[in-house]
């Protein structure tokens, strides 16, 4: 559908000119908007004690796990090993930008790539920790819903952290990201590299 | 007019709990009185606590779970959630 758009070529790396590259797949995005939905609705709007917060909890936990397979067997900007937990590389990433680097990266640049991960991870607890709230086991107890409570305040400061991530890498880069992640298209400016 | 219609909501939602624990029942005007109560009836209680000027538990019994709240100015439980 989009191949035949002008400019638009298929992930190669390192070329100079403007141009549009695709890189995230319906999957991924139909994921992430879908997860921010979920969040928001279990955040704001359902009854922690209803069934709705309980549907929704398994539907974010069910697309969480859909993406993990999809990071082993998707296209290869959505795969793990395009951006690998590495603290290192997070780490000179962080530095290369304070040096004036404007590289882009394809997938998730290291520090993203970490953010992406702690987010999966967080999320993963939250569900799990309210699926054990409703077991006759775990229910009434404290720890459980402290857990559920501390994980999800750890979720807000990451998103809060995650988006100003995102604006200033658009700034950086000047790559659209967030129209990136509706679109799956990245523009690279003129004269930027990729990874 | 609103006692019966309640406590049919409660037989439809949790039968087994709301045979012994009706709207009405007094269980005490402090949570430990609530607590010992509860434990008196073979209520296991996990959690007792404050919520919204109601004392709240959570009990268990028999496989089920309930959270029962209770006007600390009558002592009565106002409310079963199963
Ligand atoms: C509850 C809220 C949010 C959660 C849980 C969340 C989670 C995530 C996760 C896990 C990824 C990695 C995506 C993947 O590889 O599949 C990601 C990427 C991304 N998110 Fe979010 N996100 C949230 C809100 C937002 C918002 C509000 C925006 C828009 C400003 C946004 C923009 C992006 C962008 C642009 C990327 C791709 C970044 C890149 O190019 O490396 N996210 N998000």
């Amino acid at each position: 559908m989009m191949s035949d758009m002008p400019g638009l070529n298929l992930a190669e790396g390192g070329r100079d000119s403007a141009r549009l590259v695709r890189v995230w797949d319906p999957l991924v995005r139909v994921i992430h908007w879908s997860v921010l939905l979920g969040v928001l609705l279990n955040a704001v709007i359902t009854d922690p004690e209803g069934d709705l917060h309980e549907i929704v909890g398994y539907a974010i936990l069910g697309l969480v796990v859909l993406r993990l397979v999809w990071g082993f067997l998707g296209v290869q900007t959505a795969r793990f090993t395009a951006f690998p937990p590495n603290p290192r590389a997070a780490l000179a990433h962080a530095g290369e930008i304070l040096r004036g680097d404007r590289s882009v990266h394809l997938s998730h640049n290291p520090l993203g790539a970490l953010m992406a991960y702690n987010i999966w991870a967080t999320l993963i607890v939250i569900c799990i920790s309210g699926i054990m709230m409703g077991t006759v086991r775990f229910f009434g107890v404290e720890w459980v819903e402290e857990l559920h409570e501390l994980a999800f305040n750890w979720l807000m400061v990451s998103v809060v952290l995650h988006v100003g991530g995102v604006v200033l890498d658009q700034r950086r880069t000047g790559v659209a990201l967030v129209k990136a992640m509706i679109t799956g298209i990245k523009n690279i400016p003129d004269g930027i590299s990729t990874k | 007019m609103k006692f019966p219609f309640i406590a049919a909501a409660l037989l439809v939602a949790a039968p087994a709990l709301a045979a012994d624990l009706a709207p009405d029942m007094e269980l005490g005007k402090t949570e430990d009185a609530v607590r010992s109560a509860l434990t008196a009836l073979g209520y296991d209680v996990r959690k007792i606590e404050e919520e919204d000027g109601e004392i709240e538990a959570y009990v268990v019994k028999d496989g089920e779970m309930a959270e029962v709240y209770v006007d600390p100015a009558t002592g009565k439980v106002s409310k079963v959630k199963g």
